[in-house]
Order: C-alpha cells, then structure tokens, then sequence
C-alpha cells in the first residue's frame, strides 16, 4: 500500500495541479506562422520526392536499352512493395496489443480516481465529489477560487456523492477510454520510430492500387487507335501518388504537305512539259508498342485528379506510308473533221506507297508528355471506375517528315 | 467569451478564429504541465506547441461529455494527457540513461516532513529543478499525472523497482532541499519564499 505522504509532497502536488502560467503575447501569432510554412514546406518536400523518383525512373528506363529491360521499373516497385508489410506490420500489432490488454484500458482511470479521494478528503473534504466526477479532474482542478468555500459549505451531501458518480461513470469510462488510448499510444509510437521518420510513408493500409485499362484514342490522322494495359499506383501522401503501369498501344499521325513545303519537288500541273508528275500530299504513320508511363498524380479530392507525366513508348511494329497524287497525261487520238489530231487530258489520281522498312527511322523507343484530367466513381470497397481524357504528345517528332504522334482520347480504367 | 461547444466545432472544421481561441486560451495551462517536466523555456514552448498540433490535428477524437458544465473540464483534462505525454516522449527520447536497471534499494528515508511552510509555484519549480531529471520525471508522471509504477516502467523501458526507487529519492530529495532552504532561506538565491500558512 502506498504510503501516506507529507504535507510537503501534498502541498507541492495541489500547487503544481493548480498552477498555469501566463500567456506570452505572440505565440499564437508564432506557432500559426510555424504551421503555415510548415504546409508549404510539406507539399513541396512531397512534390520533389514525386518529381526525383519520377526522373530517377526515366533514367534507369533510357539507360537500359534493350526492350525486356524497359519493364524493371515496374518490378522493382512491385518488389519493393510486398518487402514492405513485414517491416510494417510490427508498429500496428504491439498496438493492438496494448490496447487488447485489460490492465491498460481499464485500470488506468482507478488509480488516478482512488489515489485522490482518501488523501484529498483528508486534507479538503470539498474537494472529492469533483475530483472523482472524472478522473481526469485530478490533472484539472479548478483555478476558480469561489469553489473551495462552496464545496465546504455542504461536506456531508459531497461525501454520499461520490459512490453514486464513481458507479455511473465507470462504463462510460471504459467506453471512452480505448479511443483515447489509442491515440496516445499512437504517438508515442510515432515518437518511437522517430528517426526512421523517411520510412514512416508507408504505413499499414495498402497504397498500391493496381487497375486495368483500355484507351481509344485518335490521332490527327482521323483514325481510332486502342490502348489494353494495366496500372499501377503507389500513393506518395493522401494527393499525391505515383502511376506507372504497361499498356499495349497504337498510335497514328498524318501529315498533310503543302506545295512549296520543300519535303519534296513538288512541280505544278501548270508546267506543260511535263509529262507525268507525282507529288507528295501527305505522310502517315501507324505505330504499335509497349507504352510504359511514369505520372505524377494529383488528387484535387475524392473523384477529381490529375495526371502530369511521361511515357517511353517501346515500337513493336511500324508502318509508314507516302500518300502521292499522281498526275498524268493521256492522250488520245481523236478526229476533227479530217484531220487527225490529238486530245491530252491531265488526270490526277491518288496513289499510296508505303515505306520500305530500311528508309523508316529505325528508332526502337519514342518518348511522350501524357497529360490527363480524370474522374474517379468508387464501384465498392476498393474497386472504382475512372474515367480520364487524356493527351499524349511526343517529345521529339518521329520520322524524318516530322510527324507528330499525337493522341487525344479517353482512357477508361478500372481499379481493384 | 465564445461557446466552448461552438468553439470545439470551429477547430473542427479548421477555422483559424477557434483555434486561436483553444490557443491562447489554454496555452498557460499547458505551459505549466510541460514546465513540470522541462525546465527549459525554449523546449517547454517547443513542446507546448507540439501538443497543439497534436490537439488540433486530433481534435475529433476528443469525446465530449454530455453535461455542458463538465466539457471544459474534460477538455482539459484532454489536452493535459497530451501535453504531458509529449513531454514524456521528448525526455524518453533524449536521455539514453533511463535505461539503468542498477538502482538499489531506496536510500533510508527521511523524517517525515509536515506542517510546512506555503511555498510558492516558482519556490516549489525551483526546487523541481534540483532534481536530476529522471527523479523529476518520474515524481511527475506518478504524483501528479497518476500513473501506476507498472505503467512507468512500460513506458520508461525500466525495471518497476526502479521506478519507485527514483520516485522515493526524488521525493526525500524534495524534503531535504527544502529543509535546507528552510534552514538556509538568505543564503542561496534559489532559496524559496516562504509565507506562512
């Protein structure tokens, strides 16, 4: 048992229970700076981390060459991903251990409220029915100084009190409890794994979100092109995350040449002599590949994000082809009374050659910008559906006619 | 002074009206619990506005009584946990040499002392600061916030015996320090004002 203490124990306790010292002017103006900065600080630490991991990933991509090596990227997030719960999960479960056990949740509030009632009952008898109202009073009495005479005023109606309240208060104590409990056991475990704060992003709950998708799109070529892949997501903070993924993609481009464009001598129908004439009206292009992108994606709330990345789109198959208009001169022999003579007609007509497979650049990798504004509707639990225009433009133009693989759609997706 | 329950609600919902109000309100009473524990004013203001982040960042969990009289009270009961808990983690985090598990038994103790002199807070924090910190430490977590040895030596990473060894030295420590000032009261300038009872 414990024993009793001296006044001078019980005198130091009571004071440094009641005492509160003196607002300092400005502090509230000091701590809302602090915090302020802080915010910016935070989202431009996040936004850094985005855009480095987002160059390291183009980096690694452009220096390993060789198609079956694009995909590392990708894999080694997957990998690093499953390494990751085991490391977590010890935090959560001592927990949950805490909390589970009894003895922290329920008798924290007896000794706080038994400790108090024979002492403070020994020395203020006034002073018990509050203190055992809630034991949290023990840490808050009151600075008032009118209560001490009032409660000295009826000392036999406090002492009955106190037994009623203490029964009463009991369950909505352990009720109450746990939550609180937990969120001071939470910090101290925060605190706990201070120094490791860098591994603190990734925590408990799941922050990959894998989804399919598919992509109709068109080019500037009028012609619709499909995309199939899957997605991944790795969520930096609660709006930023990180999306990669691999989709099977088509991409085509058309380029209209105008006379005089210097792509080709393009000699007019005007001029006579000439007997047959063949000018190039328009290149166009269809490419095939594995697009592999690496986005940066900001979530403005729930349903409404945005996509801000780049793609290396790896050629599988490419086809390119050279649209001619070809002018002729037929003619034909004709009568004209008796004379013979002869009748010459300029036709045009369009031809298309394609591209022998030696004259088309030989680039195994093209590189594009992909921005996109999406809407996400969660379906259930995890599952949601999303819907995302989206704009695809090259980093350099492809070919030597500089074609532009632009593509503009829709990109449909649909996340587990 | 606005509605506590009001008040509350602005907090929730991030409004900078309220809590400056939480803030300013309840600064002093919070400087006070960190200063039992710290006694440098720079730390203590650190500290002190770490538990308003926590405060402010956590505010919803915070589960109100339903008598009106009693809310502010629990609330700060509340913010006094926390408080108190931020300054525990700050000194666990600090000093390595509470974990000693080599503390004998309780040094004799000492007459006890009673019929005592009313001391003043800053006679009463000038003798809290004589003590070495793990004594203060845990007189503070034990006194005055209640919590059990078993509860200490859980969250101090330390036997439960010597949770009560500090406990019993730092409160002898307290009686002699004072006997001395008593003995002694024009010699020291940390020498505690004394007014009679």
């Amino acid at each position: 048992m414990k024993p009793v203490d001296d006044e001078l124990i019980a005198h130091i306790k009571e004071s440094l229970s009641l005492h509160e010292e003196a607002y300092v002017p400005g502090a509230w103006e000091n701590f809302n700076k602090k915090q302020q900065r802080k915010g910016g600080a935070m989202w431009l630490v996040r936004l850094s981390t985005a855009a480095a991991i987002l160059l390291v990933g183009f980096a690694v991509f452009y220096m390993n060459r060789r198609p079956e090596l694009v995909i590392n990227p990708t894999t080694a997030g997957i990998e690093a991903d499953t390494s990751k719960p085991e490391a977590v999960n010890s935090g959560p479960v001592k927990i949950a251990d805490q909390l589970t056990d009894p003895h922290t949740v329920v008798r924290k509030p007896t000794p706080l409220a038994w400790k108090v009632m024979p002492k403070s009952a020994s020395s203020t008898p006034g002073s018990v029915p509050s203190e055992i109202d809630s034991p949290v009073a023990v840490l808050t009495p009151s600075t008032d100084g009118s209560r001490p005479q009032d409660k000295v005023e009826k000392p036999s109606a406090d002492v009955v009190a106190p037994k009623e309240v203490l029964v009463a208060k009991v369950p909505s104590e352990q009720v109450q409890k746990p939550s609180f409990q937990d969120f001071l056991n939470a910090e101290t475990e925060k605190n706990k794994s201070q120094p490791a704060k860098n591994a603190m992003a990734s925590k408990t709950e799941s922050k990959w979100d894998l989804g399919l998708m598919v992509a109709p799109s068109i080019g500037n070529d009028k012609k619709i092109n499909m995309g199939y892949g899957v997605s991944m997501e790795y969520a930096v903070s609660r709006k930023v995350s990180i999306s990669s993924g691999i989709s099977y993609n088509q991409m085509g481009a058309l380029k209209t040449i105008t006379p005089g464009s210097g792509v080709m001598y393009a000699p007019s129908a005007a001029v006579a002599l000439v007997q047959e004439t063949k000018t190039l009206k328009s290149v166009d292009a269809n490419l095939v590949g594995l697009d592999i992108p690496l986005e940066l994606k900001y979530h403005f709330n729930d349903r409404f994000y945005t996509n801000v990345g780049l793609s290396a789109f790896a050629i599988l198959n490419q086809k390119q082809n050279n649209n001619y208009v070809e002018g002729k001169v037929e003619s034909s022999a004709s009568s004209f009374v008796d004379r013979s003579a002869f009748n010459s007609l300029f036709k045009e007509s369009a031809v298309s050659e394609p591209i022998s497979s030696d004259e088309v650049k030989n680039d195994k990798y093209l590189g594009f910008y992909n921005l996109s504004i999406g809407y996400k509707q969660k379906v259930s639990g995890k599952n949601s559906f999303s819907i995302e225009p989206f704009m695809k433009l090259p980093i350099k133009e492809y070919s030597k006619e500089n074609l532009r693989l632009i593509g503009t759609g829709v990109r449909l997706k649909f996340d587990f | 002074m606005l509605d506590f329950e009001a008040v509350l609600a602005g907090c929730l919902k991030n409004e900078n009206k309220s809590k400056e109000w939480v803030y300013k309100s309840f600064y002093g009473y919070l400087m006070a619990v960190v200063l039992r524990y710290v006694a440098d004013k720079n730390d203590a203001e650190e500290l002190v506005n770490d538990s308003f982040i926590k405060i402010f960042k956590n505010i919803a969990q915070f589960n109100s009584p339903q008598v009106p009289d009693q809310q502010l009270k629990a609330f700060k009961g509340w913010i006094a946990r926390i408080s108190s808990r931020t300054a525990i983690d700050y000194l666990r985090g600090k000093r390595t040499f509470l974990y000693v598990d080599d503390v004998v038994e309780a040094d004799q103790p000492i007459t006890e002392v009673n019929a005592v002199s009313r001391l003043n807070v800053q006679d009463i924090m000038s003798l809290l600061n004589e003590l070495p910190e793990t004594h203060r430490l845990i007189f503070n977590m034990y006194e005055i916030e209640g919590f059990s040895h078993d509860e200490i030596s859980k969250l101090l990473n330390m036997p439960e015996s010597s949770s009560r060894v500090y406990l019993t030295r730092a409160k002898n420590k307290l009686r002699t320090l004072y006997l001395a000032s008593q003995r002694n009261p024009y010699e020291s300038t940390k020498t505690p004002n004394t007014h009679p009872i």
